[in-house]
């Protein structure tokens, strides 16, 4: 008597590393499109000036942006994203300053997008249990 | 009364808890025009209800930006107004006539400083906190 294909293991992993690089992915792209839909617009400057990186990827400048701070130093690993409003001006936008309110748009913006970012990783778990099953 | 917009109650906490500790007192957004003294300002930044069953509203949670805000030349004075502003607000619980905060928890800091077209610059020193109001 014998059992085969009873440790998926190997299917297992490789949907996970797959569906970890899917997760940091649309995570960022979230944040970009959840805080851009927020953000005060009078130019539109600092709205086309939200960018993400991923490893070896990035849309910082992508849409000749100017009053643009230095981008940020790349992520480390595959794993990690990052999303920033690039606009030097922004925190005084978002925050508000002496003579002006705030007018938040990043952390709606956030907040928005780990609603959309639940949902995906709910889709996940299904996910690599139909590749353990294949 | 069960069912009330909470943030204007939730601003009115913060003036009373907040008010003495600069001089130039405590003011949701901004402060009158004109003041040059070290003052504290809050809003809110981003909201969300906690519903539980049946969508029966168990509180309010939003984030507010809490902050001092003064001359850089006095940021000593500021930074002393921002550390109270924290010890006085974490993990603060409270009930007034309108509302109870279930809970307050600092989440982020916020530092940043901007230059006035006086050629003054102004310093702001705080935090963003987490506070959850529901009916009292």
């Amino acid at each position: 008597m014998s059992v085969s294909g009873f440790n998926h293991w190997d299917k297992i992993e490789k949907a996970l590393d797959e569906s970890a690089l899917g997760i940091v992915r649309e995570g960022a792209l979230y944040v970009v499109e959840e805080t851009r839909a927020r953000a005060a617009v009078k130019t539109g400057n600092m709205r086309i000036a939200i960018y993400r990186q991923s490893m070896g990827r990035s849309t910082y400048g992508r849409s000749k942006p100017v009053h643009l701070l230095p981008e940020i130093p790349p992520p480390a690993d595959k794993y990690t994203a990052h999303a920033a409003a690039g606009a030097d001006y922004s925190i005084y936008v978002n925050n508000g300053t002496r003579f002006m309110r705030a007018q938040p748009f990043w952390e709606p913006g956030v907040a928005a997008a780990a609603v959309r970012f639940q949902k995906y990783m709910n889709g996940i778990v299904k996910f690599i249990e139909e590749a353990a099953r294949k | 009364m069960t069912n009330i917009i909470e943030t204007p109650y939730v601003f009115e906490w913060l003036v009373s808890t907040l008010s003495d500790i600069a001089p130039g007192g405590a003011w949701e957004s901004l402060a009158p025009f004109g003041l040059e003294e070290t003052f504290i300002t809050f809003n809110k930044q981003a909201s969300g209800d906690e519903n539980g069953v049946a969508g029966t509203r168990l509180w309010n949670g939003g984030l507010y930006q809490v902050k001092a805000v003064g001359l850089t030349s006095k940021y000593a004075e500021i930074i002393t107004a921002a550390n109270e502003i924290d010890d006085r607000l974490t993990k603060a619980r409270a009930t007034t006539e309108h509302i109870i905060i279930v809970h307050c928890v600092r989440v982020d800091t916020v530092a940043y400083k901007e230059s006035a077209t006086s050629g003054q610059e102004w310093s702001h020193l705080g935090g963003i906190y987490n506070i959850a109001a529901q009916p009292a």
